[in-house]
């Protein structure tokens, strides 16, 4: 009689065991794996660390604005005057402290958000968005055919291009040639899951990778 | 002191692979840098990856320095900032492409564009076409040179390829720009067989009609057919 209850104890605590670790193997898996879209893991990774200030070097070359032969549109992002949009529990994303100000009309899976503290106005083009200090993000299907991306515009725009690593792909780091108003943002842009993904502002490269980083890592 | 003016009537499209928060819409607070003419239109809010036609030259204006005249085909992609171009020029080149100042001088075949927002470009037939002349011109996304890539064709041949990973965008239709000065407008071009193409179609539909939605008091939109319009940016004089 007592061997029967010491194994049903033994069974018992066996089955606890197995139970608190399945718990546990639960608990890690899920909080390994529920990241933003794209996202790594950033153990070890040099695309997930912080860039160190003045640490990229970019081309001096420009293109003044004059000097640009077909010029598009500098036309408004909200033209209607629709009500901006402000950070609410349905809509909490924020990039680099700013709130998401307003939402581009989603275009099948494109999609385009605007982020800065203040509404965006009816008369408010990029060109002056970007001079009030504001941060765009852009994604767009990334359409495999067309070769690596990366690659691809390193070798059209030769060191106008500064390859960085974001997360665990190269992200292609550009200073726009001048807009309208003379103003000149920095892009950063890289795939992931078939997407393209660029964030787009008036930022030293450093923190424009800073950014980055904190949104693939 | 560089100035640019003068520019000349374009089929320009835009092709705009993302988010347009209303399309390309003209609205009040639009801004063009020191340009004071501009004239485009929009064909509608659909995605499209390509646009074709003839572009015929019905003028041929005198040059004078520092200014430059455009025939071109544009494609804008997301955020309204990257676009390649292909067309005609005259007078002062963009940055990276030739200039030709001589009265007596031709129009040359150019491409240009932005990728990630940085300005590229190019020359081909240098002063080669004069007024009458009637070429073709395409931009399509398509395979090239072993990947898909906006192709930007004209007179018959690939000028250029190119891409950052968009495929599809808006059109715009109908485009000129001048940047204040105030003489030797008058240009003339005749665009026929305007042709655009939905993404993956193998079919392509007629243009429409793509008035220009911003255009300044000097530019006239002369609807013509579908597939064929004039625009014209009258004399001062």
């Amino acid at each position: 009689m007592q061997l029967v209850s010491a194994i049903v104890k033994h069974s018992v605590r066996l089955a606890v065991m197995v139970a608190a670790f399945s718990i546990a193997a639960v608990a890690l898996y899920v909080a390994t794996s529920v990241r933003a879209p794209g996202s790594v893991s950033s153990a070890g990774i040099e695309g997930c660390r912080p860039a160190d200030v003045d640490s990229i070097v970019e081309s001096k070359a420009v293109t003044p604005f004059e000097d640009q032969t077909s010029h598009i549109p500098d036309v408004a992002i909200n033209p209607d005057g629709s009500p901006s949009m402000s950070a609410t529990a349905a809509n909490p994303r924020s990039l680099d402290g700013l709130p998401v100000a307003w939402i581009g009309a989603p275009r099948g899976s494109n999609a385009e958000a605007f982020y800065l503290n203040d509404p965006i106005g009816p008369k408010m083009t990029r060109a002056t968005f970007y001079d009030a200090g504001g941060l765009s993000e852009l994604t767009y299907p990334y359409d495999a055919l067309s070769g690596d991306y990366a690659a691809n515009l390193q070798a059209q725009l030769g060191d106008r291009v500064t390859l960085v690593k974001v997360g665990d792909v190269d992200g292609v780091l550009t200073w726009w040639d001048p807009l309208s108003n003379g103003v000149r943002p920095h892009e950063l842009a890289w795939v992931s899951d078939g997407m393209v993904h660029a964030i787009i502002g008036v930022r030293a490269a450093e923190a424009m990778v800073n950014l980055a980083r904190g949104m693939a890592c | 002191m560089v100035v640019r003016r003068g520019i000349a009537p374009i089929c320009a499209l835009l092709v705009a692979a993302a988010i347009w928060p209303t399309a390309i819409v003209a609205g009040p607070g639009t801004g063009n840098g020191g340009i004071v003419d501009f004239a485009w239109g929009q064909v509608d809010t659909d995605l499209y990856d390509g646009i074709k036609g003839n572009q015929s030259i019905r003028t041929n204006p005198a040059t004078l320095i520092g200014q430059s005249f455009v025939h071109g085909a544009q494609v804008i992609m997301p955020g309204l900032v990257d676009f390649v171009a292909v067309g005609t020029v005259k007078g002062k080149g963009a940055a990276g492409c030739t200039s030709h100042y001589d009265p007596h001088a031709n129009w040359s075949g150019y491409f240009d564009g932005k990728l990630n927002g940085v300005y590229f470009c190019g020359n081909f037939f240098d002063s080669f076409y004069v007024t009458g002349d009637n070429p073709s011109f395409q931009i399509l996304y398509t395979s090239c040179n072993g990947t898909n890539q906006w192709k930007l064709d004209f007179a018959g041949g690939t000028r250029h390829c190119t891409n950052n990973g968009h495929s599809q965008g808006v059109i715009i239709n109908g485009m000129m720009e001048n940047d204040g000065n105030t003489t030797d407008h008058n240009l003339d071009v005749k665009y026929t067989n305007m042709m655009k193409n939905h993404p993956g179609s193998t079919t392509w539909s007629n243009m429409g009609d793509t008035r220009p939605g911003n255009a300044d008091p000097f530019y006239t939109y002369q609807y013509v057919s579908t597939t064929a319009f004039n625009l014209y940016l009258a004399p001062l004089d």
